[in-house]
C-alpha cells in the first residue's frame, strides 16, 4: 500500500518492526554478507579476549533493521538520509524492536520529504540505537 | 593520539560491481523479504554500501593501520548515509574514503570518515559518513 505525503500527520507512528531473535548463524551470514570479518561478531574466543561477554552482533545489522522499518513503510526507493548513533550491544537470542515517529514534513528540490526519528531496542527495553531518517513521499 | 595532520587525507578509490546474487545474499543475512527486492530492477536495500566498501577494497583495516589505530581497538559511534540518484544491479560503484575529521570529546578520541560512491556514469550515488570512537 502506497504511503501518500498528503496522509502523513507530524506525529504520526510508523508501523513497529521486530526483528530476531538475532542468531549466531545469522551473524556469520552478515559476515559473509557484508565483508565484515571482525571476529567479535564470530568468534566467542576472540570475543571474550577483548573484555566481552562472547560475541556481539554488528551495529550494522541492526542500522539494517531500522533501515527496513523504514523501506517496509514508504518503499525501498524512498530513503534520502538515514543516520544513526550507535547505544548499547546486541547479543545472540535478542529480539529486536524498531520503532519510528514523523517529526517534521517539508518540501525541498521538488520532493516532498518526511523527516523523523528512529529508536530500536531490545524487547527488554536495552536501547540498541536512535536514528533520524528523511523519506521522500508520493504526492496524492 | 591520531597524528592531526590526517585530516583531509583521501584513500584510493576502490570499485564494486553490484551483483544480484550479493544482493539477495545480504537480503537473506538481514532477513528482508520484501518482494520488491526480487523484481527485474531491484531498489537497493540502504545499508549495501557497507557491502560495496567491504567486498570492494575499500580496506579500512589498511586505511586505519595508515594512520595509527587498530581495527581491534575501534567501536563505531555514528553511521549516516545520504541517497543520490538511485542505484541498479549491474552498476559499477566507485568510492573515495577521505578522513574529513579527527577530534577529542569527553576524553575519547573521534574519527570521522566521508566516503563519497559514484556510479559509471560519475553521478554520486550515496555518501556515507562514519564516526568511529578509538578507545584509549
Amino acid at each position: 500500500m502506497t504511503v501518500y505525503f498528503d496522509d502523513i500527520t507530524i506525529g504520526d507512528q510508523l508501523p513497529e518492526l521486530e526483528k530476531g531473535p538475532v542468531s549466531q548463524t545469522q551473524l556469520v551470514r552478515y559476515s559473509g554478507a557484508s565483508g565484515d570479518f571482525n571476529p567479535i561478531h564470530t568468534v566467542p574466543e576472540v570475543a571474550k579476549k577483548v573484555g566481552l561477554d562472547g560475541i556481539i552482533a554488528h551495529g550494522m545489522l541492526i542500522m539494517a533493521f531500522g533501515a527496513q522499518l523504514l523501506t517496509d513503510w514508504a518503499g525501498a526507493g524512498s530513503v534520502r538520509r538515514f543516520k544513526v548513533r550507535f547505544s548499547g550491544m546486541t547479543k545472540p537470542g535478542e529480539t529486536i524492536i524498531c520503532r519510528a515517529q514523523v517529526t517534521q514534513k517539508l518540501e525541498q528540490n521538488g520532493e516532498a520529504l518526511v523527516v523523523g526519528k528512529v529508536t530500536i531496542k531490545g524487547i527488554d527495553d536495552s536501547l540498541k540505537l536512535k536514528g533520524e531518517f528523511t523519506l521522500a513521499l508520493p504526492r496524492k | 593520539m591520531v597524528d592531526r595532520a590526517n585530516m583531509g587525507r583521501a584513500f584510493p578509490r576502490f570499485t564494486y560491481t553490484i551483483e544480484r546474487g550479493k544482493l539477495h545474499e545480504f537480503l537473506l543475512a538481514i532477513d528482508d523479504d520484501n518482494p520488491v527486492y526480487q523484481t527485474d530492477d531491484p531498489p537497493m536495500p540502504p545499508t549495501i554500501a557497507t557491502v560495496f566498501a567491504n567486498w570492494g577494497g575499500m580496506n579500512l583495516e589498511g586505511v586505519l593501520r595508515d594512520i595509527g589505530v587498530e581495527m581491534w581497538n575501534v567501536l563505531h559511534s555514528e553511521q549516516e548515509y545520504q541517497f543520490g540518484l538511485p542505484l541498479h544491479v549491474g552498476d559499477r560503484v566507485t568510492g573515495i574514503a577521505t578522513i574529513v575529521d579527527i577530534y577529542d570529546k569527553a576524553g575519547m578520541e573521534f574519527v570521522e570518515i566521508v566516503t563519497v560512491y559514484r556510479n559509471q556514469n560519475g553521478s554520486e550515488v550515496v555518501r556515507d559518513r562514519a564516526l568511529l570512537i578509538v578507545r584509549g
